[in-house]
């Protein structure tokens, strides 16, 4: 992406200077609060300092498939909105405008071309694309993009919820509607490891394995070292580092984090100590007991995704404390932990419970600034934090010059109940816009909250004066 | 015999006068040994253009000689009274494997031929005479490339009824997961088989150069010998002319029309120490043959894509996206039995390339509404052409054809297009359009007689003629 994205940044001189203001604005916010850099323990292969993400390295070789900058310029612009970086403030009444699929210019003094394809949002919030840490049913193969189904009707779903990213098996996608094109973001970024307390042989399998590896690193280290003055070093062997090892490999290296399913203190400290003992990123997923020991997560430098509405009793057995907490996030933050948000269901559905699922995907976070989690924490928990978590923050989760043109364009409030998604922007493609489309057309057309409700109520074709079902005589009032 | 010009009175209609001119060139051109046919048809319908009533056809040698009203022919000929009946041009299946059995035979497998697995007398042809169709394509089963589809007559002698061998190649897009990847890398073995060829080419030519060069070398020192034996005042021998260089001939693919089946070229063995006088290519994969010749730009088999929804089309595109020229035509309609479908999205797309496409004839709904959905007549309206094959192989649904048509015309589909549909479109489909699937000069004989409107339910197939012969009588209660 290196050579596209320097490519971008660079911009044409024309625009250099009116964008000056947006760039300014723009200059990245402090982040989390990070902890220190640990030292290597176990006097582990020293490793350089560790990067802000497993985003890959910006100097990592140009691929060969990667699309060839077209001969022409599209320019697409979302003019007059609210616009909510994510990383860096919000910019009332800014224009963003995008140069063949990426950000180019942000800021109020911003030009237009003529031949921009413009997207008036004034009055309305435009926030980066929300990032689902995982989904199940958008996209669908092994490779999404060749097995991707991009006018099915759960992807109308998504992004009628904002969602413009996804990890989707084991690669990061895109919602591209109606395309088949720039779907992929990121293939493998994290390893799955089981280390559960319930399964102590897969744990001492995975130890084992990566005990081995350290060794393997160490020796070529050795290698490395010897070989600057003796010619006749022998390389150490590694024909064997295949699969599950290949893998391992690339986790002690740094180049990807792991994701470990944990989610009581006993299992999250499992986590911490293996996050210790090699020096791997780990992102633990559920969590629901993190708040009772958010600092050693944090010393640890473990990040975790968690699903606020969780909802688990406690333990009288034990004397620590137990159980879920609706402050769980709120905690996590204050501690320095970085946390994205997960809805307890990862797809749609229209028959579970209704707002359980990814349609409901800001609500998720709502629940979290409920507990006391800051409005700004939570919005970064589904956008910048869950990218990061993914190694795809150079990439998609706030509103940066040189990112995607991924935008959740909104007639309020993010994380307000009446919130509905206006329009829905991937790849500077406007995908999903909701006067165009059926599912919520007829819900508030003019944006006025104070609208009353859509007649639509079912069974739509018996009309408005329909007053339900008959009732029993006998049925008491309360019961209407 | 002796021949007498029977003389009728010409009326004064223009189409007429035109067709009483060429008819004269006709009888003039007939020749003692000619056989002619003559169908005097209450209706003519063409399809490629005008529409007779009363309508005649002078059928030579089972060709079509005249269309027209009130037309010359020769006295011994055959007169064929069908003047209560419309004649149509015989309906073209584009897509069947009626009588053939189902098993899967996944991969690239391009060197399969439709009609190699069809055995004329284990196969009703009769079901699709009684419908009105008068040839079949029939095509490979199977996922990924399957193989290449033939098109058959459904009648007539057996000598004549092969029409076309290598109609298309099946390319199934409905599984894109796997699918898209079975032909990404079948396009790109095919490449590397190109490849191969072009590296053996020049190192032959390398290796023939190098030989002209040493024996000049030979030659040059063989007269430096010479010179040096002969006197040093004398002017010295011309230099040899250099050797012509043999003009290496372009490895010669197989002729797409018979792709598949022609016998791989021996590559030469090593320990033949004799040199091969022409280049002698080594032999490519004949599995992925059909798409060699297509990258070749040898345009002859198209590519017959089989998509289930709208975003197989994307899929399908992606995959070709460098080979845009590649001719094709795309199967919308494999979602079964289900007439949902989200085709909607892509009929303007495919309608700015003007694609051929092959619908069955039925009306859909957009997914998850009641909201009626004409494909056939959406994608004319787009810019495409449209042919119809019938959904699924089962003599009923043959015969369900017509009103199903008839369907679509209610539903706003231009009668003249719906009758295309299944004739002449569907003749381009198959890569037979010079043959079949319309009544002009020269074109084959291959004519339905109905007893009524082809798109009224009520009319029945009277009548077929394959080959300027009748093959079909409908007998009576039969339906």
């Amino acid at each position: 992406m290196s050579a596209r994205k320097q490519r971008l940044l660079s911009g044409s001189p024309w625009i250099s200077g009116v964008a000056a203001v947006g760039v300014a604005l723009l200059t990245a916010a402090p982040a989390f609060s990070q902890p220190p850099p640990r030292p290597r323990p176990g006097g582990g292969p020293p490793r350089s300092a560790p990067p802000a993400s497993n985003a890959p390295a910006e100097n990592e070789p140009k691929k060969d498939d990667e699309p060839v900058e077209p001969e022409k310029e599209v320019f697409f612009a979302v003019k007059g909105g609210i616009v909510h970086t994510v990383s860096g403030g919000d910019l009332p009444g800014a224009t963003i405008l995008c140069r063949n699929g990426r950000i180019h210019a942000i800021g109020t003094g911003v030009e237009i071309p003529k031949d921009a394809e413009v997207l008036d949002a004034t009055g309305y919030h435009v926030y980066p694309g929300l990032v689902a840490f995982r989904a199940t049913g958008f996209h669908g193969g092994s490779d999404p993009s060749d097995g991707t189904d991009v006018y099915s009707l759960n992807m109308v779903l998504a992004l009628a919820a904002g969602i413009t990213t996804c990890m989707s098996g084991d690669t990061v996608a895109k919602l591209t509607f109606g395309s088949v094109e720039d779907m992929i973001v990121r293939k493998e970024p994290l390893v799955n490891l089981n280390y559960s307390t319930r399964s102590p042989d897969a744990r001492r399998r995975l130890r084992e394995s990566l005990d081995k590896l350290v060794d393997h690193l160490r020796k070529v280290e050795a290698y490395e070292r010897e070989s600057t003055t003796n010619k006749n070093a022998v390389k150490p062997d590694d024909k064997w580092i295949r699969g599950e090892a290949e893998k391992h490999l690339k986790l002690l290296k740094g180049e990807v984090a792991a994701e470990i399913s944990a989610d009581r203190a006993h299992d999250l400290y499992q986590a911490c100590e293996l996050a210790d003992r090699y020096g791997i990123r780990i992102v633990v997923r559920g969590a629901y007991e993190g708040w009772t020991m958010a600092p050693r997560l944090a010393r640890s430098g473990v990040s975790a995704v968690v699903t606020p509405r969780t909802r688990v009793e406690l333990d009288e057995r034990h004397v620590r404390p137990t159980g879920s907490s609706i402050e769980n996030a709120a905690m996590l933050y204050n501690y320095g932990v970085r946390t994205a948000i997960l809805p307890p269901g990862l797809s749609v559905s229209t028959w579970g419970v209704v707002g359980e699922d990814l349609t409901h995907f800001n609500m998720e976070a709502a629940f979290a600034v409920r507990g006391g989690l800051p409005q700004e924490a939570a919005i970064r928990g589904i956008t910048i934090d869950a990218a990061r978590l993914l190694g795809v923050d150079h990439r998609v989760g706030s509103i940066e010059i040189g990112k995607d043109a991924d935008f959740c364009i909104t007639d309020g409030d993010l994380l307000h109940y009446m919130t509905l998604v206006r329009w829905t922007v991937v790849n500077a493609r406007v995908v999903y816009d909701k006067q165009k489309d059926t599912l919520f057309e007829h819900i508030r057309p003019d944006g006025d909250r104070n609208a009353p409700p859509p007649n639509d109520y079912w069974p739509r074709r018996l009309g408005s004066d329909w007053e339900g079902p008959p009732l029993p005589e006998k049925q008491p009032q309360a019961g209407r | 015999m002796r021949k007498r010009m029977r003389k009728r009175n010409l009326t004064a209609c223009g189409v007429c006068g035109v067709a009483a001119l060429a008819g004269g060139t006709a009888a003039g051109q007939a020749g003692g040994d000619e056989k002619f046919v003559v169908v005097r048809a209450g209706r003519v319908i063409t399809v490629s253009g005008e529409e007779y009533a009363p309508g005649m056809i002078v059928i030579a040698d089972g060709k079509v000689r005249l269309v027209g009203q009130n037309l010359e022919y020769p006295d011994g000929a055959t007169v064929i009274d069908a003047r209560g009946q419309t004649v149509m041009p015989g309906m073209i299946h584009v897509r069947t494997r009626f009588g053939l059995p189902s098993y899967n035979r996944p991969g690239v497998r391009g060197d399969l031929k439709a009609l190699d697995e069809v055995v004329l007398s284990q196969i009703e042809f009769e079901e699709f005479l009684e419908a009105g169709f008068t040839a079949a394509c029939y095509t490979p089963f199977g996922d990924g490339i399957a193989g290449v589809a033939g098109v058959l007559r459904t009648g007539g002698p057996e000598s004549a009824r092969r029409v076309k061998d290598a109609a298309y190649l099946r390319v199934d897009m409905t599984d894109p997961a796997s699918d898209k990847g079975t032909l990404r890398n079948a396009l790109k073995k095919a490449q590397e088989e190109i490849d191969k060829v072009e590296k053996a080419r020049q190192e032959w030519e390398k290796k023939q150069k190098e030989k002209a060069e040493a024996e000049k070398k030979q030659q040059e020192e063989q007269q430096k010998k010479e010179g040096e034996e002969q006197k040093p005042g004398d002017k010295p021998a011309p230099p040899p002319k250099p050797e012509e260089k043999p003009q290496p001939p372009k490895p010669s693919p197989p002729k797409p029309g018979d792709s598949g089946a022609a016998p791989p070229v021996e590559a030469p063995k090593e320990s033949e120490k004799k040199e091969p006088e022409q280049f002698v290519p080594p032999a490519m994969d004949p599995a992925h043959l059909p798409l060699i010749n297509l990258i070749q730009k040898k345009y002859d088999v198209p590519l017959f894509i089989e998509l289930d929804q709208a975003s197989d089309y994307l899929h399908a595109e992606d995959v070709l996206k460098p080979h845009k020229e590649f001719p094709r035509v795309y199967w919308l309609g494999a979602r079964l039995p289900n007439r949902a479908s989200d085709y909607d999205y892509v009929v303007k797309a495919l309608g700015e390339k003007k694609a051929l496409v092959v619908v069955p004839p039925a009306i859909f709904y957009l997914p998850l509404t009641v909201e009626q959905y004409n494909l056939a007549a959406e994608l004319t309206k787009a810019g495409c052409k449209v042919a119809c094959a019938p959904w699924w192989d089962a003599p009923l649904e043959f015969d369900r054809v017509r009103s199903r048509l008839a369907d679509l015309v209610r539903a706003g589909l231009a009668r003249a297009d719906a009758l295309k549909s299944v004739t002449a479109h569907a003749a381009e489909a198959v890569g037979v359009a010079d043959r079949l699937g319309t009544i002009e000069k020269d074109r084959d004989a291959d004519l339905v007689f109905l007893s009524g409107d082809p798109l009224d339910p009520r009319s029945e197939v009277m009548q077929v003629m394959i080959g300027g012969e009748i093959v079909y009588e409908r007998k009576d209660g039969r339906r």
